[in-house]
């Protein structure tokens, strides 16, 4: 009897034990830490932003577009204006964000529909949600992490799991530079944690307070040979008027 | 003062990234300096405004030319072979002296050739020019924006049916509802509000005297995901109409929906018996609902990529019992061969749109597993005498500006029905734009 005492002691120490590593390995604090700092330095909280983008997405198919968008930006309110530029037949075409709702407007019919930021920007590799202010604190939850080196960069790789469904996949990593606390590379995966994009992000400047990446690079994981890049120009932090923000403005500038 | 960061113009030619045989080692994009060093720039036009000016200019439109060859089979009738060549185009001219003010024109311009095996001779008919917009834009201190002049207008959310769209000339057609509608003369006043929209239409068409101008106001605001419209019309002499429109997302389904309620009716009615026509209820409550959703499915592999609509309405001012338009339209077609000016008292709009329930679908497929194939399919259907017309269409792999296709379109539906009125006819078709695209 007395060795059944001993043995199950030892197995609930045993337990205990293991319990505290665990706990140990979850306490994901200052990882947590280092999301929210990421998402403060990202946000334009105190300014506006409008730059031009230059997108060039290569199809294995189709071959190589180039398009060129028009981008104004307050993340005060999660507002954002996209308006295409080139090529010649979409020009015009622009998406509206304001809170929670999207709209698209198509130019040949002026009319404007609800779509999502989930969805694909123009058939690229690029999402609607990637246009706009990014909260990786609020959207995920850490799952774990380990210490790696990218390129010349020592980093954190975190796992992510979406805690809900505004994000467009529901598991992510993401590789975070120590120091400066910038993402370069994200994949993102489905609910069978299958691959399905790679974003990076090699390039970024300061804005005031705000880091931003001047050159990103999605690719699609499904599709060999598909893929994205986005070069940021022409960045601008003055005040945009409020009107800019309206579907008035979108019909004013479009033919 | 305006700062204005520039990216130097170099950057992105020396990232790394040779043109567009992007480094797949990614330890390489990542090896050299992370950030950019930036240069200011003052002074120039901000980017919101030059938008708005652009280049003083534009000019610009589409060109379009096509032929179709159909054989249509009519029941009880020699085949009908056809071969319609279509050439046209729209110019536009978009004129911004300064931000707040712009003039824009868009003419419409077509000309058709129709052969007609064992009958017509050829006839080329004259070009056809028509005036499709012509509108200034201006504002009040940017917070209250004015559009004048004939155009085009976003009324209601409906994709094959609208009812609440009493503004627009152009009507919704079922079988192509992405086509542009003629839109009115008008005076629009739009003032936005956060994501709260304010309208008002003051429409002119057919106005000789000013107690005839026609009013319609509408908001959209959001609640949560949903956008809602509430709308009315007014006209003298035309039936009041109050609306309410939403769209909304249900999962991966964008949904819509209208509902409108108008005292009394435009259209003229049959009465119990076929010359009874017109009867006139202008005092009668109706009401129309429609609702509907669309859905797109783009999977990885390229193999599906399918859109798909589907839409019921419901119609207030359709015939409780079918037999009375039905009568009225067996009326017609008799008057048309025995007494052709007493036939042209009947007005078609309202021979038309005369059931109670109408669904309208279409399920489009684009690359079909992959290929260069595209298919879409059409359907009308007036439920209510069970009418209706589908179309099918193949798109087959472009040629560098060549683009055929193949189909087959037919209706169905009994004798003296909205749709299968004259007779059932099935028309299988070949049809080839050459050259066509917008400049």
């Amino acid at each position: 009897m007395k060795k059944i005492t001993r043995i199950f002691v030892l197995l609930l120490l045993v337990l205990a034990a293991a319990l505290a590593v665990g706990a140990q390995d979850k306490d994901f604090t200052h990882i947590e830490a280092i999301l929210k700092r990421l998402d403060e330095q990202s946000r334009f909280d105190r300014t506006d932003f409008s730059a031009l983008l230059t997108m060039i997405v290569e199809n294995p198919e189709s071959g190589i577009e180039k398009m060129v968008v028009r981008q104004f930006r307050r993340d005060d309110g999660e507002r954002f204006l996209l308006l295409i530029q080139e090529p010649i037949t979409e020009k015009g075409q622009g998406y509206l964000l304001e809170g929670d709702n999207l709209w698209f407007y198509d130019p040949s019919s002026r009319q404007f529909a609800h779509t999502s930021l989930k969805e694909t920007f123009q058939g690229s590799d690029a999402r609607n949600a990637d246009f706009g202010s990014t909260s990786y604190s609020d959207s995920y939850e850490v799952e774990g992490y380990m210490e790696g080196v990218l390129g010349s960069f020592d980093v954190y790789i975190i796992d992510l799991k979406a805690v809900d469904d505004t994000v467009p996949f529901p598991y992510a990593k993401i590789w975070v530079t120590k120091d400066s606390e910038l993402v370069l590379k994200a994949e993102e995966y489905s609910l069978t944690y299958r691959l399905m994009r790679t974003s990076l992000f090699p390039k970024y400047t300061k804005v005031g307070d705000v880091f931003i990446p001047v050159q990103l690079i999605f690719l699609d994981e499904l599709v060999e040979g598909q893929k994205t890049q986005i070069s940021v120009s022409e960045i601008s932090v003055s005040d945009i008027p409020d009107h800019v923000f309206t579907k008035a403005y979108i019909e004013r500038v479009n033919r | 003062m305006r700062n204005k960061v520039i990216l130097l113009a170099v950057l992105f030619f020396s990232l790394g990234v040779r043109g567009t045989a992007w480094a797949t080692d990614f330890d390489d994009l990542f090896g050299g300096d992370l950030f950019v060093e930036l240069e200011e720039e003052q002074g120039t036009l901000p980017p919101e405004e030059a938008l708005l000016v652009q280049d003083g200019w534009d000019y610009g439109g589409n060109y379009r030319f096509s032929a179709n060859a159909s054989r249509t089979l009519v029941e009880g009738a020699d085949p009908l072979d056809n071969l319609g060549v279509s050439l046209g185009g729209q110019l536009y001219l978009d004129a911004r002296p300064d931000p707040n003010f712009r003039v824009f024109g868009k003419l419409g311009l077509s000309s058709a050739v129709n052969k007609q095996r064992g009958g017509r001779a050829n006839a080329q008919d004259p070009l056809e020019i028509s005036l499709q917009e012509l509108f200034s834009d201006f504002n009040y201190e940017n917070k209250v924006f004015f559009r004048a002049g004939k155009q085009n207008v976003k009324w209601g959310v409906g994709y094959f049916f609208s009812p609440a769209d009493v503004i627009n000339i152009g009507r919704l057609d079922p079988l192509d509802p992405g086509a542009e509608r003629e839109g009115p003369v008008a005076l629009k006043v739009h003032y936005p509000r956060g994501s709260t929209n304010y309208y008002l239409y003051t429409l002119l068409d057919d106005v000789d005297v000013i107690s005839k101008v026609a009013l319609a106001p509408k908001m959209e605001f959001v609640v949560g995901g949903t956008e809602i419209g509430l709308g009315g019309f007014y006209q003298k002499d035309k039936a009041p109409r109050g609306m309410l429109t939403f769209s909304s997302s249900l999962g991966d389904f964008a949904i819509f929906g209208e509902a409108v309620l108008s005292k009394g009716s435009d259209k003229a009615f049959a009465g119990d018996l076929p010359f009874h026509y017109p009867v006139y209820k202008k005092d009668q409550l109706f009401f129309h609902t429609t609702v509907g959703a669309r859905y797109s499915h783009d999977d990885p592999e390229g193999l599906f990529n399918l859109t798909a609509a589907a839409q019921y309405y419901f119609n207030g001012e359709g015939y409780r019992k079918q037999e009375e338009v039905q009568n009225l339209r067996k009326y017609y077609g008799l008057l048309l061969i025995t007494n052709p000016a007493e036939a042209a008292k009947i007005r078609l709009t309202d021979l038309g749109s005369t059931g109670r329930h109408y669904l309208g679908a279409m399920v489009g497929w684009n690359k079909l597993l992959n290929t260069k194939l595209s298919v879409s399919i059409f359907l009308n259907s007036n439920l209510s005498d069970q009418s209706g017309t589908v179309s099918a269409t193949l798109s087959l792999p472009p040629i560098s500006k060549i683009s055929p296709s193949i189909g087959v379109a037919f209706n169905y539906g009994g004798e003296a029905t909205e749709f299968g009125g004259l007779a059932k006819s099935t028309t299988v078709f070949a049809s080839v734009t050459l050259g066509s695209g917008s400049f």
